[in-house]
């Protein structure tokens, strides 16, 4: 008795979107955090930017398009292959139904994200620091006075710019870059779900597209375009134009949002969902 | 199709299009030789090289002939008749093909003995001479003594440009062959025609052409080597244009619908032959010393770059996605149906996980020649060794493969909801594969352990091989034990088991 009470409570929570949005928050944010006091743990950065980029360098840039299909896509993949959105039609109108799912998504997506880099920024900047005070060495480098370390850290990643302002515009500036990528690819996994009946192709969609784009970018020459080096943040290894890691993400989100929005218009005769 | 061959090699050795093109190449040779200033250090080479390296020159004798011997045949074989006879649309494109290659070997075969009757009393030298190696560098890059830095004699580097012309000639007409037979005439003609005006184009150099669509690189050699990864990206192109033109017959064969292409076997063979051959490709960039050390590179383990781990790591995860849909398609009313048929859950997981690990090691082993076929081109020819070395890596993947098949079939049965619990394993493997680089030299989850470039099959190889065979077996017969002993206290609670017998 005891075990089929543990099993509804669990499947109930489980189902539940906002506590399965708060577990992948967390098993994200404790991924990230060990990758990046870790590596924080025996190198010496040049400031605080360089650290708070070796934490977004982590597992995230793997595990980006899988977690965003998992929050985005999950509750609509759901509902298509239990027949449920069918049974649903009769008491709600189609278009409604599916613009609510998708803002959802977004939203959720969205705030995982940005809650995300609170945290790697909240790490980067106050523990690190208190936690290993060797771990930042500007003098390492040779470098010495604030400036030149600014310098220093636009030259390696170009959205550093903004910490010339003030390191709370940087962060919500890097929230939003992550925030908008995420964004994209939850329209990317909602395009995926409604057109491929396969849930787990469907499911695996955004990687698919993050990892043929970087593929063919990388190859041809081009790694600021490629995801895999800027969706989570532009540092990758080497310094780069920010036109060229903003122009595919760009690209493809008018293409993912397009595309939502047809399916959304011509849901009412989508034979899926009748 | 030896006798098509044979018929296709007689009938072009006595077709006026093949004497035409053998005579015009002739007449180019002799103009060549008598408009040339001095006596060139290669001898004849100096004269035949520059032609048969040259995009133009291939380009407007070749590819012309080729044109003016396929388009008609792709025609007539588009009739009904042709198709009849040869009783599908693949037996009538071996024939086809078949025939070509006769016909091509023939106009290669006619090539070269124009070649040496024409430039024979300027010497054939089987070595490049020690004038030549002394001699200036020319400007052009289809010169003899450029072709000296890639090639180890002069007739090596004439059988090779011969050989990458002809493949890329015969990849050019399979596409053609096969539009046309599968009744898309019109279309064979446009592409044979846009095709050809395109490689003319690329070889005049008009405007400065990107690497990627340079049509020169996908029939001349020397051009390929001049302009590094020209010589990759060739043969990406031919990969590329045989596996859309397969595809394309095979969906033809099956249903003449789009979802055909997509008919889930065929697209994870074709998913895991494209994954291997980038992963190849970059491996063979920048010219590997040797084959051995083109495959240390080819199976890294995880001493790699993101983008190699994720392309390598995708292949195995191809193999069991497919297999989760499989599975998840039987969630919708047809496990039952599975059940009757081999009446007990074990014995259906048995055969199940039997099959697809035999589909994962075919489609594994099939990858062989890809991995052969670019290491040559990029790095020169194997060795017994590295064959062997090969395969092991090759090995590794289907350790990996078998591996991710048997947990898949755990989460079949311990999940309710297996595509989300899939991805999150998907996850897992990819991060866990990536950040803990001492326990893949355990057991590989994501990707086969490094090969070395030194030693043959290193201890950590097998080792890890081993054991994520093991891995699997110890999970799947848990998983057997599991599932039956539950089906026989059900049986026995219904009663339908003596529990005395």
């Amino acid at each position: 008795m005891l075990k089929s009470l543990s099993n509804t409570f669990v499947s109930k929570l489980l189902a539940k979107s906002s506590f399965r949005d708060l577990v992948i928050f967390f098993l994200l944010a404790v991924i990230g955090l060990w990758a990046g006091f870790s590596a924080t743990e025996d190198s010496a950065y040049r400031s605080p930017a360089q650290v708070f980029i070796q934490f977004l360098n982590g597992p995230d840039r793997l595990t980006f398009p899988i977690a965003v299909a998992l929050i985005a896509g999950t509750a609509l993949t759901w509902e298509l292959s239990d027949r449920f959105f069918i049974s649903t039609r009769s008491r709600e109108d189609a278009r409604k139904r599916l613009t609510k799912i998708l803002l959802s998504a977004l939203v959720r997506v969205f705030a995982v994200y940005v809650g995300l880099i609170v945290v790697y920024s909240i790490a980067a900047f106050i523990f690190v620091p208190l936690v290993h005070p060797d771990a930042i060495s500007p003098e390492t480098y040779g470098l010495t006075g604030k400036s030149i370390v600014y310098l220093e850290d636009v030259d390696g990643a170009p959205l550093t710019n903004f910490l010339f302002h003030n390191i709370v515009v940087f962060i919500v500036v890097s929230a939003l870059w992550i925030g908008f990528h995420a964004i994209t690819f939850a329209l990317v996994t909602f395009v995926a779900t409604m057109t491929i009946h396969k849930p787990v192709v469907a499911l695996a969609g955004p990687m698919i597209v993050y990892v043929v784009e970087s593929a063919i970018f990388q190859i041809a020459g081009l790694p600021a375009s490629s995801f895999l080096i800027s969706a989570i943040h532009p540092a990758g290894l080497q310094h780069y134009d920010l036109k060229s890691s903003v122009a595919p993400i760009l690209a493809l989100f008018i293409v993912a949002f397009a595309a939502s929005s047809i399916l959304i218009i011509r849901s009412r005769t989508n034979t899926r969902l009748s | 199709m030896i006798r098509q061959a044979y018929i296709g090699f007689l009938t072009s050795a006595l077709s006026l299009r093949t004497i035409a093109t053998v005579a015009i190449y002739g007449l180019l040779l002799l103009s060549k030789i008598s408009l040339s200033n001095e006596v060139s250090p290669f001898g004849a080479w100096g004269y035949v090289l520059p032609i048969v390296s040259d995009p133009l020159w291939i380009s407007l004798i070749w590819l012309t002939w080729l044109l003016v011997w396929t388009l008609p045949r792709a025609l007539a074989s588009a009739r009904d008749i042709e198709l009849i006879r040869a009783g599908s649309l693949n037996k009538l494109l071996n024939l086809e093909l078949s025939n070509l290659f006769g016909a091509m070997l023939a106009l290669a075969l006619l090539l070269s003995a124009c070649s040496l009757g024409v430039a024979i009393q300027l010497g054939v030298p089987s070595s490049w001479t020690t004038e030549a190696a002394n001699a200036t560098l020319s400007q052009s890059v289809f010169s003899a003594d450029q072709l000296a830095k890639w090639f180890s004699s002069p007739m090596n580097a004439y059988l090779m440009s011969v050989l990458y012309s002809f493949l890329g000639a015969f990849t050019l007409a399979q596409v053609i062959l096969v539009l046309a037979i599968s009744q898309h005439s019109r279309f064979a003609v446009l592409f044979a025609i846009v095709s050809w005006l395109w490689i003319v184009l690329s070889s005049f150099s008009p405007v400065d052409i990107p690497l990627p669509i340079d049509g020169a690189i996908f029939v001349s050699i020397a051009w390929a080597l001049a302009n590094p990864p020209g010589i990759l990206l060739g043969i990406a192109w031919w990969m590329f244009l045989w596996l859309a033109s397969n595809c394309f017959l095979l969906a033809l064969r099956r249903q003449k619908t789009l979802s055909a292409f997509l008919s889930e076997r065929l697209t994870v063979a074709i998913v895991c032959q494209l994954l291997f051959t980038t992963s190849a490709l970059l491996a063979g960039s920048g010219s590997p010393a040797s084959f051995q050390s083109f495959i240390s590179r080819m199976f890294p383990g995880l001493s790699t770059d993101l983008l190699s781990y994720l392309i390598q790591a995708a292949i195995p995860l191809t193999i069991s996605t497919a297999f989760v849909t499989r599975l998840i398609e039987l969630r919708n009313g047809f496990f039952e149906l599975q059940l009757l048929r081999w009446g007990k859950s074990s014995k259906w997981m048995r055969r199940a996980v039997l099959a697809e690990t035999v589909r994962a090691l075919v489609t594994i082993v099939a990858l062989f020649p890809v991995v052969c076929a670019i290491g040559i081109f990029t790095s020169g020819n194997p060795t017994i060794d590295s064959v062997l070395v090969t395969f092991v890596g090759l090995l590794g993947f289907f350790a990996v493969a078998s591996l991710q098949i048997v947990i898949a079939l755990l989460l079949f049965r311990l999940s309710r909801n297996l595509p989300t619990a899939w991805m999150i394993f998907v996850a897992f493997v990819l991060f866990v594969g990536y950040w803990f680089p001492d326990l893949n030299a355990w057991i590989s989850v994501a990707v086969p352990v490094q090969i070395s470039e030194f030693e043959f099959a290193s201890k950590t190889n097998f080792l890890s091989l081993f054991v994520s065979l093991a891995t699997a077996a110890v999970i799947f017969y848990t998983l057997h034990f599991w599932v039956d002993r539950r089906e026989r206290v059900i049986q026995m609670e219904k009663g339908e088991i003596n529990v005395r017998n």
